[in-house]
């Protein structure tokens, strides 16, 4: 699954670590959801999503 | 601020007597169990696992500090271990046990033939032991690369 995360985090001026933070994950964990190597959890979508202000489907892509 | 540029949360007391604990048992029972090995089990068996004893404690120890001082920096295991695990580490454990588990039967079955075939017991199980730990390590790096 595909996803905007990188290009939201950077819009945010947040760094890797400081998203992991925020979203009480470790940063390796974010790193693997930019690379599209981990699909995040429902609940941690959700949790993505809210943080930058849009829906699930704004924020991650099926890959087609 | 980052996660790495923070300080590690002071424990609470409470915490850390329960830590003390914990650690005053296990290394309680570890002396107490190679002191009666070595008194009433075969051969060195005692001395073994007091060596065992003590290199399984100093990882342990190092994963411990590791996931405690710079989470960011220790493995899944580590923050397992510790019980900071997100879901990507459960993920990751989850597949290397999945892996380990797939291995386990075959890798008996070569151990039992073994010993059908005439290889001593004692060593079949060791090399059981031995090549199982060796696929867990290796499943958990597959795992931690692909997640």
């Amino acid at each position: 699954m595909r996803n905007s995360v990188p290009e939201l985090r950077a819009a945010a001026g947040l760094t890797q670590s400081e998203l992991a933070q925020r979203l009480e994950v470790s940063r390796q964990t974010v790193i693997s959801i930019e690379r599209g190597r981990y699909d995040p959890s429902l609940p941690l979508a959700f949790r993505i999503a809210r943080l930058f202000g849009r829906t699930i489907e704004e924020v991650f892509h099926v890959d087609d | 601020m980052s996660t790495t540029d923070q300080a590690p949360a002071r424990p609470t007391p409470g915490r850390l007597l329960l830590a003390g604990a914990v650690v005053a048992v296990v290394a309680a029972t570890l002396v107490l169990t190679a002191i009666a090995l070595d008194r009433w089990g075969p051969g060195n068996i005692g001395r073994g696992f007091a060596v065992g004893a003590v290199v399984g404690s100093a990882l342990a120890g190092f994963a411990i500090w590791r996931a405690l001082r710079r989470p960011d920096r220790a493995t899944s295991g580590d923050r397992l271990f510790v019980g900071r695990g997100d879901e990507r580490d459960r993920a990751v454990a989850a597949r290397t046990f999945a892996l380990l588990g797939a291995w386990a039967l075959p890798l008996t079955m070569a151990a039992f033939l073994a010993m059908a075939l005439g290889a001593p017991a004692d060593a079949s199980m060791g090399m059981l032991f031995i090549a199982q730990v060796a696929v867990g390590l290796v499943a958990a790096w597959r795992a931690a690369q692909r997640l």
